[in-house]
């Protein structure tokens, strides 16, 4: 019973989060992290590696500014990963089942893992 | 072991045995747990037929239920990709990663029929991404610091 109240819970904090990151997402509007105060990667502080997400701030900056080359060459998974998300949102599951079938969902945690090492092995 | 029942055109539960014998269903009511491959009357599922023996009670409806409701499929356990995606890729958080696997492995056990299985994998999508929601603020603060 207290692992089917997690659903409650969560629906709360996304509403926390999604608060969270409005404001960062409107903060990096009018501010480039490259010079004013950011949020740091933590992974990238503990290993010096680049995580799946490293660059995104300076893309979503980039974005901002109108340059789609500057913000896919900060992160170039960025903005893929926010139109899947925003798929899975706007899209119902019915007319959409190939979303949730588990070997799409499988590929796409893949995809992201390899990202991930990727970009570190060729620096991008 | 948990109980799904579908009342007044309805899906219900999931319910323990106990609770299920106090929600004043009768034998006709459809039933189903993980194990049965499809709705059935509470008075002929096994683990429920002994509560509901033939002639015990008074049967109100004599008529059987329609025929649809023994076919429906269970409601699909919610696989939190949305969510999962933009922490991954906006926290940075082990747990995210881990969240699209169990919302994976959730979907696949609900294609085969296990919806209990699939309840259960959902539910631990929900906590990771909990986790991740709880754990970033303190991760990115403390251990990553801000940009000056």
């Amino acid at each position: 019973m207290v692992l089917a109240d997690a659903h409650r819970l969560l629906r709360i904090l996304t509403v926390v989060a999604a608060v969270g990151i409005i404001a960062v997402v409107v903060y990096l509007a009018t501010h480039n992290p490259e010079s004013a105060p950011a949020l740091r990667c933590p992974f990238k502080a503990l290993t010096g590696y680049d995580c799946p997400g490293c660059g995104s701030q300076r893309a979503i900056h980039a974005l901002f500014c109108g340059d789609f080359a500057a913000s896919w060459r900060f992160n170039a998974a960025l903005l893929p990963a926010l139109t899947l998300a925003l798929i899975y949102i706007v899209v119902p599951s019915r007319h959409a089942a190939v979303l949730y079938r588990p070997g799409f969902i499988y590929a796409v945690a893949i995809a992201i893992v390899a990202w991930w090492i990727l970009r570190n092995l060729l620096s991008i | 072991m948990k109980i799904w029942i579908h009342r007044n055109g309805v899906q219900e539960g999931p319910y323990d045995l106990p609770d299920l014998l106090n929600l004043g269903i009768n034998a006709t009511t459809p039933v189903w747990y993980q194990g049965l491959a499809q709705w059935m009357p509470a008075g002929v599922a096994p683990m429920t037929a002994p509560f509901f023996p033939p002639g015990a009670a008074p049967q109100p409806q004599p008529q059987p239920q329609p025929q649809q409701v023994f076919v429906q499929q269970m409601r699909r356990p919610s696989t939190y990709m949305a969510w999962s995606i933009l922490l991954t890729i906006l926290c940075c958080s082990p747990f995210a990663i881990a969240a699209i696997i169990t919302g994976a492995v959730s979907a696949s056990r609900y294609n085969t029929g296990d919806y209990s299985g699939a309840q259960t994998m959902s539910d631990i999508t929900a906590w990771l991404l909990i986790i991740t929601i709880v754990l970033s603020p303190f991760t990115m603060f403390f251990l990553g610091g801000l940009w000056f």
